[in-house]
């Protein structure tokens, strides 16, 4: 429905919202606009790490979005009827600003301390500006969970009926949470950690900043180890054929990769899939990270056995 | 019943054609470590002793593999003992490559697919941080 969207305003609900969005299958391109630098207090409510402090909340943004799709940057102030930007399907604003909207925005979500409110009307005029900080008695998860909710209505199909019919809707948070929950609970169960498919240009990423950096951040430290298949005690064998010489002690499969050598997501993916594929009859495989009794961290590429 | 005590070689067809199945047996313990579930990645951090395997058997056929028996209970082996091999590990040459990557198959156990799942008081697992990578048909190793 929604392959293209920009959304106006990168703070606590437009973070998390547009971090939901990105997870969307449908979605290809994701234009974000906003003129603000990541502050110390945005961490403690949005999506913001300690580490994005001093970023514009545009790069900060991006460098938690997966790389499957395009992402664009705008670090300039939205001003309605004046900042020119591309045509894109549907047009979030998030901004903790209260000002006037004509025919370029559709939609504008946000949070009335326990209220989330989808306003889908154009050419409003307000009696007068408002600019700061949400009021909002939510924390972090509960915010998490309102833009997640929010990111649904947009590709339920929800959302298309309420633009193409101007109208205003607010949720109680306290209501729907429970469903919520459960929602989110189902969707996180049946979520895998990372799916990275090569086949093709579909490329989907899901939960990259917990898997993937931390292999960048290991290697930006030290050499990695990876082993194909477990990393195990060598196990002496019996030789009970008189063909066939194996050896008597076998080690797993090893490859070292140097320190510095892996500079992004697609250099891990890449270099770890050239080591399997020099392996006999590996189709899928999972990489995993694990740490050693002296707390040293390697990588185990386990393949997908796939039969019954 | 597999006789793992005696080198075995059957001979299959006409000499001629040199159709030569050879049993490679591989014994001692071995212990399952993790279960793929789910596409994730699990370690098992308890697992009752009764799933310890015993060894395996790689049989060949003119140095190829065939099918693989497992000494043991596990999952994914029916009650022949006969191990669930997909289709890319089989008639491939036995080397030692193979070997290890056989042996680390064998202790992960696939739940996604397989004839039982141990009983929750025998066997304990948590998951781990993973990455699945579906590589494409053009992607996959001929050899």
């Amino acid at each position: 429905m929604y392959r293209t969207i920009t959304v106006i305003g990168l703070g606590t609900l437009g973070g998390f919202l547009c971090k939901h969005l990105s997870e969307m299958e449908e979605l290809e391109e994701l234009i974000i606009i906003d003129d603000d630098i990541v502050e110390v207090k945005n961490v403690f409510k949005s999506i913001y790490r300690s580490q994005d402090v001093g970023e514009y909340k545009v790069d900060a943004m991006s460098n938690l979005i997966s790389n499957n799709i395009s992402v664009k940057k705008i670090k300039s102030k939205y001003i309605d009827g004046k900042t020119k930007i591309k045509s894109t399907d549907l047009v979030i604003d998030c901004r903790d600003i209260v000002c006037d909207r004509s025919n370029d925005i559709d939609v504008r979500f946000y949070i009335s301390e326990k209220i989330l409110i989808i306003d889908c009307r154009k050419n409003v005029r307000n009696v007068c500006s408002y600019e700061g900080g949400y009021r909002t008695q939510l924390n972090k998860s509960e915010i998490n969970k309102a833009a997640f909710f929010a990111a649904q209505t947009v590709f339920s199909g929800q959302l298309y009926e309420m633009t193409k019919n101007n109208m205003v809707q607010r949720i109680n948070l306290d209501l729907v949470s429970s469903v919520m929950d459960k929602s989110i609970r189902k969707n996180l169960k049946n979520k895998l950690d990372i799916i990275y498919d090569l086949a093709g240009d579909t490329q989907r990423l899901q939960c990259i900043e917990e898997n993937i950096k931390p292999i960048l951040r290991l290697n930006r430290s030290s050499d990695i180890d990876v082993f194909v298949g477990s990393k195990s005690k060598n196990y002496k064998t019996i030789e009970r054929t008189r063909k066939i010489n194996l050896p008597v002690e076998r080690k797993t499969n090893y490859t070292l990769i140097p320190r510095n050598s892996l500079n992004s997501s697609l250099d891990v993916i890449q270099r770890l899939t050239e080591i399997v594929k020099k392996q006999p009859g590996i189709s899928n495989f999972i990489i995993s990270v694990t740490k050693d009794e002296n707390n040293n961290s390697y990588i185990e590429l386990i393949e997908e056995t796939g039969a019954a | 019943m597999i006789d793992y005590n005696d080198s075995t070689i059957i001979t299959l067809g006409s000499k001629k054609l040199d159709l030569v199945e050879e049993h490679n047996i591989y014994l001692d313990e071995i212990i399952p470590d993790k279960v793929i579930q789910n596409k994730n990645v699990y370690h098992i951090t308890f697992l009752d002793s009764v799933y310890f395997l015993k060894g395996f058997d790689i049989v060949t056929e003119n140095k190829r593999v065939k099918r693989v028996y497992l000494f043991g209970f596990h999952p994914n082996r029916d009650n022949n003992g006969l191990y669930c091999l997909p289709d890319t590990k089989k008639n491939i040459f036995l080397n030692e490559e193979y070997f290890n990557m056989l042996l680390s198959n064998i202790k992960t156990y696939y739940f996604d697919s397989c004839y039982f799942k141990p009983p929750k008081t025998l066997i304990k697992y948590t998951k781990v941080k993973s990455i699945y990578i579906q590589l494409n048909q053009g992607d996959k190793d001929e050899s």
